[in-house]
């Protein structure tokens, strides 16, 4: 293989990619809500104690799978949050904030917080997710419209 | 050259694993209207993906039609790697103007 060919075969595969970019990454504004509140009742679940948390964990999987089916449907193709690339550090800062903000939530339970501080926590896992989806979505589609194949 | 896979010597199957490269799995019809090959072209493209073991292809109930689905394996992330890795050195000895 030449170089002129070897160039062309990168650039037939940046080509595809910003066309899945464009055709494929568009993601609306409920979706980054409905995952927010997917996280937002995950956080808030061991702030309520062992009944809420269950039902709690259960809906979220519930939300989860329902979201994972509609991604499909809907794009015809489904990316796993926790892939490699440009997405991970956005998706770690995630995991992080949530785990803190768990381990909030289970500390307020422990010291008998109000219902009111428990809920407080969980709102800002919901903001915290709801943004952190949105930044991820302009990074994943950044990644594969600069190509760089 | 070192790293290059003859099976990605074909353009449609080079983007086609590029394009599975950035997703968990991406259905049959996807790929098609991405790629821009026929059924025909793009099944062809598949099997031979799928029989080096570079690409996992699986069937599943879609609003009540059956729909193939294709991932791409880790060996065969390990060979695009390679071969894209194998087409950049390649492009190093390009002069700056064709380019």
């Amino acid at each position: 293989m030449n170089p002129i060919e070897a160039r062309a075969a990168l650039d037939g595969i940046d080509d595809a990619q910003r066309a899945l970019a464009l055709k494929a990454t568009y993601c609306p504004p409920w979706r980054h809500a409905a995952f927010g509140a997917i996280m937002g009742a995950l956080v808030l679940g061991p702030g309520l104690g062992s009944l809420w948390q269950g039902l709690l964990l259960v809906t979220a999987m519930l939300g989860v799978v329902l979201l994972v089916a509609d991604d499909r449907r809907r794009y015809g193709l489904f990316v796993n949050g926790y892939r490699k690339g440009r997405t991970l550090p956005v998706t770690l800062a995630l995991l992080g904030t949530m785990l803190a903000t768990m381990f909030g939530e289970i500390h307020a339970r422990e010291a008998g917080l109000s219902l009111a501080t428990k809920f407080g926590i969980a709102g800002i896992a919901f903001a915290v997710a709801v943004a952190a989806s949105v930044v991820w979505s302009r990074v994943y589609r950044r990644e594969l419209m600069n190509g760089g194949a | 050259m070192d790293g290059l896979d003859p099976l990605f010597n074909a353009p449609a199957r080079l983007q086609i694993a590029a394009l599975l490269a950035k997703v968990t799995d991406m259905e049959f019809a996807k790929l098609r209207e991405l790629v821009g090959v026929s059924d025909s072209v793009l099944s062809k493209h598949l099997a031979a993906l799928a029989d080096a073991q570079h690409v996992r292809l699986r069937k599943a109930a879609m609003g009540g039609r059956q729909r193939t689905w294709a991932s791409l394996t880790r060996d065969g992330r390990r060979a695009l790697d390679a071969h894209v890795a194998a087409l950049r050195a390649i492009v190093a000895h390009l002069p700056a103007a064709a380019e």
